[in-house]
């Protein structure tokens, strides 16, 4: 994929939906509204909410390891 | 309001593009009420009971608990990181793994996982209701059919039409039903101590328990994690609305997970003690706290399925927004009754049908699940660790998602690894199973080869710019 990407760039040819009957022009708008809520999320991804090794660790052991342990003695049984 | 308002107005609340932050205002209480009160429905006693099928009360409660926490783990990790970052559902975050067309078998499942619980859920709220009717005398035992359909058209038509307000009216099923439902679950089971005994409970043999143990013991894990790998489009559906992954991610496993395992645990007890009940509540409860007690307990749990059919419809609806070529041209009340629509010809027409073959609906969802979360895993784990927003929902060629015509084959191959992993392991249809099976179980195994051919593939024979986004 040699193209350089950019959103607003390649709107015209992206498959954004498109109302019927509606002209280019309304398209790139719509592309470039696309763009701008993609720049919107994207900067107001916080560390603060973002998943920690920690918080997959705890995860894995809580509902990962520990019902495997529970497998294997139940299984033995 | 300008065509063009309305339409990025849609864009945003029925899910086309990432929720604004702004709009992501679930907080992890509600999370967690949603999560619980959308888990918690008939569906769970019927998984106990199947769970009984195979195994006795100490063996059923310790598989159930295991499997459905390792079961919901799986879609968690695979679908949450990405769904819950970005504020999108569960096949927009499959593009980066399947492509911008190739996501399209996310949506297919989607639409079998929720219309056919979808379904299940409408045609015991059907039955529940003819059967308070005449265990109460207001109707006939030969008026009960009739009864059964004008519920069931009433349901979906009420559902419908509850819908039209959008994500607002998913945030009616909260915090208050999940309460409710969990304490409702608890008299339930004091019911069934009481009226049975403990003893009779812990002495109680399954009625369809094969010789081997070790199979019986792992078709109950099968099961509960196949049920919980099936939470897969909702998940996504519902952390959108969230305020991030690490708010969202317990609301998810104990609010789904330790949930579906807790309650099914009725349906477990009830089917042992009552082995003509198959779990069905109505035939259970009336019997043990008779009409009186039994009948509000009945309408409450009717109340919670609305609820759940609700979330389900609503889960579908977003799902088909991401058709782009849809977007646009087809109105949400559209959207919606595609969703719900099935589930009455199904719930009417094919009742029997669709409720004498659980179990192996049960298979089909981890056979179909499991590989799509392991593709996931291995693209979030061990390859790309950071999807491209602008790839996900920006299309066309010289996307970063295009591939070939808009189709990952290498994700493909991945897919057919994972299903015949599973069908090799274990027959869906008439549960035969094949060494390891009984050590191992189908999904996990499923889950492990998928992803780790998927992330052979991508690696070294996949163009390496296919993951530079």
């Amino acid at each position: 994929m040699s193209k350089q990407f950019a959103p607003a760039e390649s709107a015209s040819s992206a498959n954004t939906a498109t109302p019927r009957g509606h002209a280019s022009d309304y398209d790139n708008e719509l592309a470039s509204l696309l763009a701008e809520r993609i720049r919107l999320v994207e900067s107001g991804v916080s560390e603060d909410t973002a998943l920690r090794a920690r918080d997959y660790i705890l995860a894995i052991l809580v509902a990962g390891v520990l019902p495997l342990i529970a497998l294997v003695i139940g299984g033995m049984q | 309001m300008s065509d063009f308002t309305t339409y990025v107005t849609r864009a945003n609340d029925e899910g086309w593009w990432p929720a604004a932050p702004g709009d992501r205002i679930w907080s992890t209480t509600t999370m967690f009420g949603v999560a619980v009160s959308v888990s918690v429905a008939t569906w769970v006693f019927i998984i106990g009971a199947t769970a009984a099928a195979y195994l006795n009360f100490t063996q059923g409660v310790v598989a159930m608990l295991a499997g459905s926490m390792l079961g919901i783990l799986i879609p968690v990790l695979a679908v949450l990181p990405i769904t819950a970052k970005y504020g999108i559902d569960s096949v927009a975050a499959l593009r980066p793994q399947m492509g911008t067309r190739g996501a399209y078998f996310g949506l297919i499942l989607l639409a079998l996982s929720v219309i056919g619980w979808n379904s299940v859920l409408t045609i015991f709220l059907g039955q529940a209701s003819s059967q308070i009717g005449v265990s109460l005398g207001l109707v006939g035992a030969d008026q009960a059919a009739s009864v059964q359909i004008a519920v069931i058209a009433a349901t979906v038509l009420g559902v419908w039409i509850t819908l039209a307000r959008g994500a607002q009216s998913v945030s009616m099923v909260g915090t208050l039903v999940a309460l409710s439902v969990l304490v409702l679950s608890a008299l339930i089971i004091f019911l069934i101590i009481n009226g049975f005994g403990l003893d009779k409970l812990l002495a109680a043999k399954p009625a369809y328990a094969s010789e081997s143990h070790r199979y019986n013991f792992t078709t109950g894990v099968e099961l509960l994690m196949a049920i919980n790998l099936a939470w897969w489009p909702y998940i996504g559906g519902l952390v959108r609305l969230g305020n991030g992954p690490r708010r969202s991610m317990w609301p998810m496993i104990l609010g789904i997970g330790l949930s579906v395992a807790g309650v099914s645990v009725i349906g477990l007890a009830a089917t042992l003690a009552v082995p003509d009940s198959a779990g069905d509540p109505t035939k259970f409860l009336l019997q043990l706290a008779g009409p009186i007690g039994g009948v509000p307990i009945l309408l409450f749990i009717i109340l919670a399925n609305f609820g759940t059919l609700l979330v389900g419809t609503y889960v579908f609806a977003v799902g088909i927004g991401q058709v782009t070529s849809l977007q646009g041209k087809l109105p949400w009340n559209v959207a919606t009754l595609l969703g719900i629509l099935p589930v009455f010809i199904v719930s009417t027409f094919f009742a029997e049908q669709l409720y004498g073959h659980i179990p192996v609906f049960l298979a089909f969802l981890g056979l179909t699940f499991a590989p799509v979360c392991g593709i996931q895993l291995a693209d979030t784990f061990l390859l790309r660790r950071k999807a491209s927003l602008t790839g996900i929902f920006v299309h066309g060629p010289g996307t970063p998602y295009h591939y070939v015509g808009g189709v990952n084959p290498f994700a493909l191959v991945a897919l057919v690894v994972g299903v015949a992993t599973y069908m090799f392991l274990l027959d869906p249809l008439t549960f035969a199973s094949s060494t390891p099976y009984e050590y191992v179980t189908a999904t996990l195994p499923s889950v492990l080869l998928s992803g780790l051919s998927y992330a052979a593939l991508m690696k070294w024979a996949a163009p390496k710019s296919w993951l530079e986004s």
